[in-house]
């Protein structure tokens, strides 16, 4: 199973994440040119958001056991396989918002007008995450757990990572692992 | 060593998927007392706003007892548990003994004692089939009173408005929603309903569904109801939506303890070291009110279901408790309550724009987040709940964005949270 990692001391919060998410995986056009005109937005599934020294880029970041799985009543959201992404089958959603209530990072948007939400799905269908190809700082890293692991043995900067976590505990206990104020910013 | 399982709801479904992960070996069996496969009961007023299709409604089909070697038998009621000779009775006339017993029976609608109640015309919505009733009903007829203003009713209300039909709703609380909203929030809500053509009346009971002779069948008909003060009001069925109990018939008279649920320790483990309880019929700790509840929601359904399943098959996993929340969407207004709702004890903080039905409160006790209300705007609630959750103690409350329309985690972390 791969993930991306994302090394918050190389984020300059230049969101050039979010747009090409939101033209790839939400334009109908695919061309940053027209979408911008579209109706409905494109909507980007990562948002950089400002934190206290620097900008968190933020997506689901697929829990292992992840809550937003036990809330969704109608098998829309769904792995493919053990410890893959978590992905959406918009033909199932019925937009009844359980998702939304229970993900504790805020990562699941929903879409009111066509209730049915937005959420990143580590772009399972492409090649390879958009976001992490855009990127200008390499402040994304995909990579499978192995070298995940190794990335952050090296403790060279302040590095977020897939969470995992306990069912009762959800996604809280994952948060020791988001390491924003342990690593050392060398 | 036989695994049996009553219940092939949310909570029976995971409990079997986590004692397959961990034991491949021994036998898995689940009774429903239900001759359809898994469906999801949240959907059935979609189905019947025809939103969704059949089809639709199920969520495993039969790959999934094939893939994880579960034995399933449908329209098998069990009629008694025995934990002493750890042996079930079932519909069929046969005897099952089981090594490890789980009960995931889910609930039933609660039926309120009023003259008239028992008619053929008088619905509750719970299974499948109810759903097809009031399909057929609703094809029919023209006029539904609902006795009750929680969310199965809503939810159904706003399904049977899209078919046409006219809707009068009698709640006997001082307003709609009332285990998830205070007063303003429901007022909001209420006013938003009204604005569709829904009926509201609050703090009325029903005391008669009045009924009258038939020309086409030998069944008497309905014709309306009486409020308390005499008042009548026209209807052509009756749809009641009080709640649900604990679905316990199977275990009453055995030594299996009963309480307002079956009461379970962290282990989703009841009195009786080897039978299990999860679901809409067990009673768990509740973190926030510190009091046992019966949380009947999909979410705790499936997590105590998978708690369950693990230890069952020998790994020691505990449920840190349940919170009481619940989503839901009306007439395109979303809705969430998470943890209490408010108190005289609680600091509130609150954000109201009435014009735009917007409401948001949080509910704190001194340096914890203790509740929340959202309403029209739901987006990243779901960090409100993960702090009500892990009652995360909190500096300066105030100072945190949580009445902000753009919520976000990384507000937290600037925070020091
Ligand atoms: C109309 C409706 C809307 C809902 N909306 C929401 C919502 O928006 N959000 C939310 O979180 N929750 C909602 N719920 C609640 C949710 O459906 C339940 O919390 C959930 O289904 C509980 O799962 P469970 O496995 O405990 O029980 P259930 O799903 O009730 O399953 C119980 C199973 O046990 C079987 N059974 C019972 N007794 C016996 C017996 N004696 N022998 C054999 N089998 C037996 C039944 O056939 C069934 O298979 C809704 C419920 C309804 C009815
Ligand atoms: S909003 Fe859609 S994806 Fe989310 S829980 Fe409901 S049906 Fe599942
Ligand atoms: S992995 Fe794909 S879907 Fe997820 S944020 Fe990056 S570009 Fe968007």
């Amino acid at each position: 199973m791969k993930e991306i990692l994302v090394n918050l001391d190389k984020c300059l919060g230049c969101k050039t994440c979010e747009l090409r998410c939101a033209v790839e995986r939400s334009s109908k056009s695919k061309s940053l040119y027209s979408a911008v005109r579209e109706n409905p937005k494109p909507l980007p599934r990562i948002d950089v958001q400002s934190i206290k020294d620097g900008y968190l880029p933020l997506q689901c970041r697929h829990c292992e056991e992840a809550p937003c799985l036990n809330a969704c009543p109608t098998g829309a959201l769904f792995r493919k396989e053990d410890n893959g992404p978590v992905i959406v089958d918009e033909n199932l959603c019925v937009g009844c918002w359980m998702c939304v209530m229970t993900c504790p990072f805020g990562a699941i948007t929903p879409l009111l007008e066509r209730k049915k939400i937005i959420k990143c799905d580590l772009c399972v269908n492409m090649e390879r995450p958009v976001c992490v190809d855009a990127c200008p700082t390499g402040a994304l890293v995909y990579c499978d757990t192995q070298s995940a692991k190794l990335i952050l043995e090296e403790k060279k900067g302040n590095f977020i990572q897939k969470v995992f976590s306990d069912t009762s505990e959800g996604i809280r206990r994952g948060l020791l692992k988001f390491d924003y104020k342990q690593g050392s910013s060398s | 060593m036989r695994y049996v399982i009553i219940g092939n709801g949310p909570a029976g479904i995971n409990a079997a998927e986590a004692i397959r992960k961990v034991d491949k070996k021994n036998q898995i069996i689940i009774f429903s007392d239900e001759p359809y496969p898994a469906y999801s009961r949240v959907l059935l007023p979609y189905f019947i706003g025809q939103k969704v299709s059949k089809e639709k409604l199920f969520i495993r089909g039969q790959e999934f007892y094939e893939k994880n070697d579960i034995a399933l038998y449908l329209g098998t009621k069990v009629l008694k548990v025995n934990s002493i000779q750890n042996e079930l009775f079932l519909s069929n006339t046969r005897r099952l003994n089981y090594d490890k017993l789980l009960i995931a029976t889910g609930g039933l609608p609660k039926i309120p004692f009023i003259e008239g109640i028992d008619g053929n015309e008088v619905v509750t919505l719970r299974k499948l089939e109810d759903g097809e009733k009031i399909l057929s009903l609703a094809q029919k007829k023209k006029r539904v009173v609902f006795i009750g203003g929680g969310l199965i009713s809503l939810k159904l209300a706003e399904a049977l408005h899209s078919l046409g039909l006219d809707i009068s709703i009698i709640v006997s609380s001082n307003w709609i929603l009332s285990r998830m909203l205070d007063e303003t929030g429901a007022q909001i809500v209420q006013k938003h309903l009204f604005s569709q053509g829904l009926r509201i009346l609050t703090n009325q009971n029903v005391q008669r569904i009045l009924t009258e002779a038939n020309l086409e069948s030998k069944e008497r008909k309905i014709s309306g109801i009486i409020i308390e003060g005499g008042k009548r009001i026209s209807c052509d069925f009756v749809f009641i939506g009080k709640g649900v109990l604990p679905n316990t018939d199977l275990v009453q008279g055995d030594e299996i303890k009963i309480e307002g649920g079956i009461p379970v320790d962290e282990y989703m483990r009841t009195n009786v070291n080897n039978v299990f309880a999860a679901g809409d019929v067990a009673e768990t700790f509740d973190k926030v009110s510190k009091k046992s509840i019966v949380s009947a929601i999909w979410p705790m359904a499936c997590e105590q279901g998978k708690i369950a399943g693990y230890n069952m098959a020998g790994i020691r996993k505990s449920y840190r408790g349940s919170i009481r929340m619940n989503a839901v969407e009306l007439f395109g207004l979303p809705i969430v309550s998470i943890g209490l709702s408010g108190g005289k004890r609680y600091k509130e903080l609150i954000n109201i724009v009435p014009e735009e039905k917007k409401y948001r409160k949080i509910v704190v006790e001194k340096d914890r987040v203790k509740g929340a209300i959202f309403i029209g705007n739901i987006r990243a609630s779901g960090i409100i709940a993960g702090l009500i959750n892990s009652q995360k103690k909190l500096i300066d409350v105030d100072r945190l964005n949580f009445l902000s329309d753009h919520l976000c985690y990384g507000d937290l972390i600037r925070r020091g949270v």
